[in-house]
């Protein structure tokens, strides 16, 4: 080699390293990142004892490896990538069939969460049947994508965790208080019943689970065919999306409007002298989190005062699956209240004996529930 | 901090390089031992004295030793030389032993006494074999006792060797401590060496350590024979890419600032019998041990006896270096046993073999080797070699065919990694564009560009983690 080639080689070498220090040295950090939807870390505080004990270091690297310019770049780069060597799974989710992302969720259920939380929940129903009879108790643990779309897994993908997990809680929860909603969606598994791009089932999904719940309970629900379905958005691109960054086809939400509507007013968190007159945050539509859409994302409380006059009243102790769930139940009971444990931080306790409810139901999805440390809340 | 971070690629390179190379040439040796300080504290900020401390003993008594050898005062040479070798296996055995030597007693006797717990300081392995080499040497009148704390404390802290090998014996770089040339030259190898370290470190071995991950997190007692082995492969192959990988980048750094390191590996999986394995892997590890175990022990010159007890003493010294558990004494005597079998027994039957079946030889008790090596609870190590001879039950299952064509393209890469191949399709492209040609400087530009770009990618999403909740 030439000592002009020589030079070249170096001066390319030293072009990556300081250009993409100074890159990132110019770059202003972002707060929040909308696609992963949480907050990116900052600078960490010069501290001593941070420093001798080795927590600045580790938090320094977090700061950088966050705040990297063209962050989402890098991994959808990483992402084609693997797929060109024949990957069909990245990050924990598989790319499926029908332009599928699905998380294969494997260790959320092997956890002393995930065991505890099926022991507190089976002493809360217990309970709850005493209460109320079990005809008006219900827990629903949704199954997420992985178990009810397999044929749409990669060939040979096996994925049982989730299964082994729901076989777990039937084999656990008080007789009659389980209703299995495997048997509800494998039937409907051909259809749009889950986000192909986000962890969230989709209003159609959500319906054929009330349906069944309706059956379960007896409940004399506004049938099907009373509704109009309305596209909200077609470019939908949810959390699973963001863990790959890989071109996908985006998602449709949609909600269902009653033709002929009960008249309802709902309120956040006993703020009475807020009320709003809608279940949808339209907003949301702008942002990226567009499933927010449904009651504006997670809030602790939610109570819907309605007029269809069914004589029945409702609480629902859910995660964010309860979202496209509960408008349907406007048109069927006298008032319902929706709490999230994971912000909830009254006494559920007293706030049932409070309010004089006919039903209960328990609503989450399966990961969520066996990872969510706030379902010991149950015995607040 | 390791290499294959961005912290190191876009704030700590940059930083060293510039420094080093505006300073006047009297000041670069502080800057490197500065920034090597810099380097080691970051992870261990606590640790770094320790190692000040142990470069100052050892400092010390090396001009102790020189001066008795000059004033032929060997029993005084002798004693300092043991002061040096006592203190640093007393900081090795405290730091890194401790637990486990309390551990196993309490097992042997069925006494209670309470662990210390004490962490492991990073690289304390390499840099006390690095620290006795020195006094050693000088004892033995190889080298010669270094004159400045500061040049001492550069070469036991040099950051590219510092945590991960390899282990550079003082009298390799001592006149290059003292005045060293760089040049354009092997700053161009030393990217070119770097760039292909980090490739196999965050493109391969990261990559293939997925699949170990996965297979090893199955219940072992249970694995259909293929998937066993596929993940002893996966993991055969991390090991090398990753420990190589490392060397790789260690030796490029090292030229990118004028020091030469001996090698640490030649495609160790393409020897014939485990004897060449071992003259292959690691071999800067090796080069110690014969140098200043085997052969002060008598090596193979004092009859077959008592040449096989200093293979067995080796070999257990071998194996306890790599960690402090048992499995790692059984792995060191697995070889032990090998070496002397291949050496005293059926090594002159294996070289009739054909070559393809040495190779297959070898590299089958390497495998096994890892996985014994691989498992901190013995047991759960011997599970899993069952499983690899059918104690799990079945062949295959659907899980074994979709691992398998999941890493199919991984793994052809991976195969054709370890053999000498790349390398001599990279000299024959050389060749044939000509060694002086632009198109050959371009082609170089591409590959290093493309390692980079993918490796960036890899070590950003590593910490990729969207929040699948609301923000709190």
């Amino acid at each position: 080699m030439k000592k002009k080639q020589q030079w070249v080689i170096i001066v390319f070498f030293l072009l990556m390293i300081f250009g993409f220090t100074f890159a990132g040295l110019v770059k202003p950090d972002t707060d929040f990142s909308e696609k992963e939807n949480r907050v990116l870390a900052k600078m960490p505080e010069v501290d001593l004892e941070d420093i001798f004990d080795g927590t600045f270091s580790a938090d320094y690297e977090t700061y950088l490896t966050d705040q990297f310019f063209f962050r989402d770049s890098w991994i959808g780069i990483k992402t084609k990538t693997e797929r060109l060597a024949g990957k069909q799974e990245i990050n924990d989710i598989y790319f499926a069939d029908d332009g599928y992302l699905i998380e294969k969720h494997t260790g959320d259920f092997e956890t002393a969460t995930a065991e505890q939380n099926v022991k507190t929940l089976s002493a809360f129903l217990e309970e709850q049947v005493n209460n109320y009879g079990a005809d008006h108790v219900t827990a629903m643990i949704a199954p997420n994508a992985v178990s009810i779309l397999k044929d749409k897994l990669p060939p040979f993908a096996v994925c049982v965790q989730e299964d082994e997990y729901l076989d777990e809680i039937v084999r656990s929860l008080p007789e009659g208080t389980f209703l299995d909603l495997r048997d509800v969606l494998e039937e409907h598994c051909e259809e749009y019943i889950y986000y192909r791009t986000d962890h969230h089932w989709t209003t159609l999904g959500a319906r054929y689970a009330y349906d069944a719940w309706a059956r379960k309970t007896a409940l004399n629900a506004l049938p099907a065919q009373n509704y109009e379905r309305e596209v909200l958005t077609d470019i939908f691109y949810g959390t699973v999306e963001a863990k790959v960054g890989y071109p996908v086809r985006a998602d449709v939400i949609e909600r269902w409007n009653p033709k002929t509507e009960v008249p309802y007013t709902l309120s956040y968190n006993h703020k009475t002298e807020e009320v709003k007159d809608s279940l949808y945050e339209e907003s949301s539509l702008g942002t990226r989190d567009k499933y927010a859409v449904f009651f504006g994302g997670n809030q602790p409380l939610t109570e819907i005062k309605t007029q269809a006059g069914t004589g029945r009243r409702l609480l629902v102790i859910k995660d964010s699956y309860a979202h496209c769930f509960v408008p349907f139940a406007v048109q069927d009971f006298d008032e319902i209240s929706m709490i999230d444990l994971r912000y909830f931080n009254e006494s559920l306790k007293e706030y049932m004996e409070n309010n004089d409810f006919s039903d209960i139901l328990f609503l989450y999805n399966a990961s969520g529930f066996a990872q969510d440390s706030a379902v010991v809340k149950l015995g607040n | 901090m390791v290499f294959s971070s961005l912290l190191f690629l876009f704030r700590f390179l940059p930083a060293v390089l510039i420094l080093y190379y505006v300073s006047p040439v009297k000041f670069r040796n502080i800057i490197l031992f500065l920034f090597s300080l810099f380097f080691y504290a970051w992870g261990e900020p606590k640790y770094v004295f320790l190692m000040l401390c142990s470069i100052t003993i050892d400092y010390i008594i090396g001009k102790k030793i020189e001066k008795s050898n000059m004033e032929n005062q060997k029993g005084q040479a002798r004693g300092w030389m043991m002061a040096s070798v006592i203190y640093n296996l007393s900081v090795l055995g405290f730091f890194k032993y401790a637990d486990f030597l309390i551990g196993s007693v309490n097992g042997i006797l069925g006494t209670s006494m309470p662990l210390p717990g004490i962490p492991l300081p990073i690289g304390i392995s390499f840099f006390t074999f690095q620290t006795m080499s020195y006094t050693i040497d000088v004892y033995r009148g190889v080298t010669q006792a270094q004159k400045s704390w500061l040049n001492y404390g550069t070469y036991v802290s040099m950051f590219p060797q510092l945590i991960a090998g390899p282990i550079v014996q003082y009298k390799t770089i001592a006149s290059q401590l003292r005045e060293r040339k760089e040049s354009t030259e092997d700053f161009v190898s030393g990217i070119h060496r770097f760039m292909i370290g980090a490739g196999k470190k965050v493109l391969l071995a990261n990559n293939i350590g997925v699949l170990w991950d996965t297979v090893s997190s199955m219940p072992a007692g249970s694995l259909p024979v293929a998937t066993a082995w596929l993940g002893a492969a996966a993991y055969t192959f991390q090991i090398y890419f990753d420990f190589s990988g490392y060397s790789d980048m260690a030796i490029g750094l090292g030229r990118m600032f004028g020091f030469h390191f001996l090698e640490n590996f030649n495609y160790p999986y393409v020897s014939k019998s485990i004897t060449e394995f071992w003259r292959r892997w690691h071999i800067s590890l090796g080069s110690w041990f014969r140098e200043y175990v085997y052969i002060p022990l008598g090596g193979n010159r004092m009859g077959v006896l008592k040449q096989i007890r200093n293979i067995a003493i080796v070999w257990m010294l071998t194996g306890i270096w790599h960690g402090a558990s048992w499995n790692f004494v059984l792995w060191g005597v697995y070889y032990g046993i090998l070496l002397i079998l291949e050496k005293f027994v059926f090594g002159k039957y294996l070289k009739k073999l054909p070559a393809a079946a040495q190779v297959v030889y070898a590299i089958f008790f390497v495998m096994i080797g890892w996985m014994i090596f691989a498992f901190d609870r013995m047991g759960a190590g011997m599970i899993y070699i069952g499983s690899m001879f059918g104690a799990g039950g079945g062949f295959a299952d659907s899980t074994t065919i979709y691992l398998l064509y999941n890493y199919a393209v991984l793994l052809a890469v991976l195969i054709l990694g370890v053999t000498e191949l790349p390398g001599k399709i990279a000299g024959y492209v050389i060749q044939k564009t000509g060694e002086a040609s632009w198109i050959n400087t371009v082609i170089r530009c591409a590959f290093y560009g493309g390692i980079f770009l993918l490796s960036v990618a890899y070590l950003v999403d590593a910490s990729y983690n969207p929040f699948l909740y609301f923000r709190f």
